[in-house]
């Protein structure tokens, strides 16, 4: 017997996707008063604006754009590999309900899948189960939907399709077709609450269980169902009773097999998470001490013990914590991240020491413990005998020196401050690259890095970008015309060319309405200033220079 | 071995010591490359005809705005070539990732530091400049002591990493642990037409070189958006400037090789 979980954030998440530029899903699509008319798929310049022009309408008078930032809606660029970890933490948590969990890789990395067979009594029944598990889930600030059923693929078509249930307890039979999850008009703690209500499919009524459910908790393509649609095959029944020799000939052996995985006449299997063996070593000293070099020792002696450990099972460490003890309490502690697997001692010892220099201890140490949060594959390589390449960053193991260099960089300075620039586009200057920390995505195994996309803004561009416009005073002849003489940082700059205006204005929609007038300067020693004058007030900034 | 630095004198004793110096640090150094500054006029000014991987190259700038990080940027992509990787050492938060991608740079192979201390600044460039998985390093490195700077130079030596350092003309008369020094300053474009063109051009000095002599001058240009046909003309002009063999002054276009070539629009080709 299998249920599934259906976790789904408990906010209003809209997002959107870094290449696509869409509007993520939320749980209460058709509300529309609650989520301004946004829908899933929707471009993010779309989303954004039905947002500010429902601020508008609802204020009953003039807003300004500065306004309609105000609305609290809520940006965040998409993440797959985020997502992913964070599926897989809570994988790891779901182990305590039981043995076998595994992720939903193929729809889209949304669900968690467990095997309860036999189970049950454990928990006071399968009721009684299914309710603690989506209690706990709601406990920290998710909300799951829980399915119990005979196949994994009736689980997963319930916990996605099936109607919201507003009563207490967990549900026999779901209610309606589809869009169960999406009801007309509720209050958001109303949806949630009958999101968190589970659905028990009694043992051998799968069948008609997910009868009267749409098509597509079928898991099959878009082609496939806009096909059966049109056909106006549009509820699980419906496609059931016709023959099977027609279907497999209409549509591929597709349908069948999703209908016989969900009936139960198909075996399908979780493929389950392996279960990581916590790896944790200790030392204990005889007696506690404050001497920072046997300390060191200690530390260097551990981390040998783990890549050692690690490396036998030819992975390497990603995340590692060190903690320290006083005696009889916690002496603080330290995280050590590594951008890609690394089993050597050395680089990983060097990674410790160097967290290591920064921490202070009021009391001698009574013990270290070493454990591993994360590990990965080690990735290796043959070596050349005879190798042509001798330009300096170009070599083959390139790479792996650059890895070293980002652990070191990271570990000492901060992930933010390692980082790999991303052009935007905007024609906002200083909203047109954003930073991408390096350590905070593991490096990916083969191929090269790929390029950032846009690859290049048009126009002219100073190699400094001052963060905050620095305010300026500039004469000009005419009263908007371009600037003959400016005054920085106590001193008269005359200018002998000018280049110019190019107008910026920002898009309505945005945080701020921006309209500047963009002056390449160059000033009678030869040097280039990027200046701009504010439209709306008249003042004049100098933005960036071409050093 | 003795007696033969017995029987010389002191400056000779200094060259042989030298000598033994610079044989047993050369075993571990990998062999240097020449690598293109990015200009020919340039390279034709400097002693190995180009920049040596594993050294330091001083830029000092002649004022805020005089293009010579646009100019050491120019080397830094010629040292990365199509696989190598650039480091940037951005102290002050000022770097414009933007600027460098229309130079030239691909920001895939781009790791900007931002350090938030002294300190940690001279500490970010110096493993930068030990890491032998980087091609060439960009920096403004600011005031640092002699041993920070030699600590430096070593680190490029064993690596063979390019360092590029960015400072102001007042450290012109300050000890050089650089190989090279070039000093850049701007000139004033020439108005030519109703409006001129926004290409930049510049003196480059060879202040000092530790593997050859030093002060020549050239002069180089880089065009600006949609200059292509003023470039052209001003190459023209300039060309004939050539002058003595250790003080030339010629006037060089880095259209191909500084600058994003931007292509004419379709209106003015006819």
């Amino acid at each position: 017997m299998l249920y599934q979980l259906h976790a789904t954030l408990a906010a209003r998440v809209v997002g959107y996707c870094a290449q696509l530029g869409t509007a993520a899903a939320s749980p209460w699509d058709d509300d529309s008063e609650r989520t301004a008319g946004i829908r899933p798929g929707m471009p993010l310049a779309e989303a954004t604006a039905l947002a500010g022009y429902t601020r508008r309408a609802s204020s009953h008078g003039p807003v300004s754009a500065a306004g309609a930032a105000a609305l609290p809606l809520h940006l965040e660029m998409h993440d797959p590999l985020a997502d992913r970890l964070a599926l897989e933490e809570l994988a790891e948590w779901c182990r305590r309900f039981s043995p076998t969990v595994g992720l939903d890789e193929a729809a889209g990395l949304e669900s968690l899948l467990l095997d309860v067979s036999g189970l049950g009594p454990l928990f006071g029944g399968e009721p009684a189960l299914a309710q603690r598990v989506a209690r706990e889930f709601h406990e920290r600030n998710l909300t799951a939907r829980v399915a119990i059923a005979d196949t994994f693929g009736a689980a997963w078509a319930l916990a996605h399709f099936a109607a919201l249930n507003r009563s207490e307890g967990p549900t026999k039979a779901p209610r309606s077709p589809t869009s169960g999850l999406r009801p007309r008009a509720s209050s958001l703690p109303s949806i949630l609450a009958a999101l968190r209500v589970p659905i028990l499919v009694p043992e051998g009524q799968t069948g008609a269980a997910i009868a009267p459910l749409g098509v597509e908790a079928l898991r099959l393509p878009q082609p496939i169902g806009a096909l059966l649609a049109d056909l106006g095959l549009r509820r699980i029944e419906q496609v059931a009773v016709l023959p099977r020799a027609t279907l497999l000939a209409r549509f591929g052996p597709l349908v069948l097999e999703r209908l016989d995985q969900a009936n139960g006449t198909v075996a399908e299997v979780i493929t389950a998470r392996a279960v990581e063996k916590e790896l944790e070593f200790q030392w204990l000293f005889e007696q506690p001490t404050g001497r920072r070099e046997m300390i060191e020792f200690a530390l260097g002696e551990l981390v040998a013990q783990v890549c050692d450990a690690l490396a036998r099972e030819r992975r390497g460490v990603l995340r590692l914590q060190c903690r320290f003890e006083y005696e009889g309490r916690s002496g603080g502690r330290f995280i050590v991240g590594l951008y890609r697997p690394s089993a050597s001692p050395r680089h990983v010892g060097d990674l410790v020491r160097l967290k290591f220099e920064a921490m202070r201890f009021c009391e001698p140490l009574s013990a270290i413990h070493l454990t591993v949060l994360a590990v990965d594959r080690l990735e290796f390589r043959q070596r050349e005998i005879f190798s042509l390449e001798q330009v300096p960053g170009q070599r083959r193991e390139a790479p792996r020196e650059l890895a070293a260099l980002i652990d070191r960089l990271s570990n000492r300075l901060g992930p933010h401050a390692v980082a790999r620039p991303w052009l935007l586009a905007s024609a906002l200057p200083e909203f047109a690259c954003q930073y991408k920390p390096l350590a905070s995505l593991p490096a990916r195994r083969g191929g090269k890095a790929r390029s950032a996309a846009p690859t290049r803004i048009a126009g002219d561009l100073p190699l400094h970008l001052e963060p905050q416009p620095r305010p300026l005073s500039v004469v000009s002849i005419a009263p908007e015309g371009p600037p003959v003489q400016f005054r920085c940082l106590g001193r008269d700059e005359r200018i002998a060319h000018v280049w110019g205006p190019e107008r910026i204005e920002t898009r309505w929609w945005r945080t701020r309405c921006v309209r500047r007038d963009y002056y390449q300067v160059e000033t009678a020693a030869g040097e280039r200033f990027w200046l701009f004058r504010q439209l709306n007030t008249g003042e004049w900034f100098l933005q960036g220079e071409f050093v | 071995m003795a007696q033969t630095i017995r029987s010389c004198s002191t400056t000779q004793i200094i060259e042989v010591l030298a000598e033994q110096v610079r044989q047993i640090e050369g075993t571990k150094r990998p062999a240097p490359t020449v690598i293109s500054s990015g200009s020919p006029a340039l390279d034709r000014l400097l002693p190995d005809q180009g920049l040596r991987s594993g050294s330091l190259v001083e830029w000092l700038l002649g004022g805020a705005g005089s293009g010579a990080a646009t100019l050491a940027l120019g080397a830094a992509r010629q040292a990365a070539g199509d696989e190598g990787t650039l480091v940037v050492v951005d102290r002050k938060g000022l770097f414009y990732p933007p600027a460098a991608a229309n130079l030239g740079i691909d920001l895939a192979r781009l790791i900007v530091v931002r350090p938030e201390s002294d300190e940690d600044h001279a500490w970010a460039l110096d493993q930068v400049l030990r890491c032998p998985g980087v091609a060439a390093a960009w920096c403004f490195p600011g005031e640092q002591d002699n041993p920070t700077w030699r600590r430096w130079q070593l680190a490029a030596e064993a690596s063979g990493v390019l360092g590029l350092l960015l400072r102001s003309a007042g450290a012109r008369h300050e000890p050089c642990w650089a190989e090279l020094r070039l000093l850049v300053e701007p000139i004033v474009a020439r108005p030519i037409g109703p409006s001129a063109g926004r290409s930049r051009r510049f003196r480059v000095e060879l202040l000092r070189s530790r593997t050859g002599h030093a002060g020549g001058t050239v002069e180089l240009e880089i065009p600006g958006r949609g200059d292509a046909p003023r470039q052209e003309r001003l190459a023209k002009q300039h060309m004939a400037k050539a002058g003595e063999s250790n003080d030339e002054t010629r006037t060089v276009h880095l259209a191909s090789q500084l600058a994003a070539p931007k292509t004419r629009r379709r209106s003015r080709r006819a």
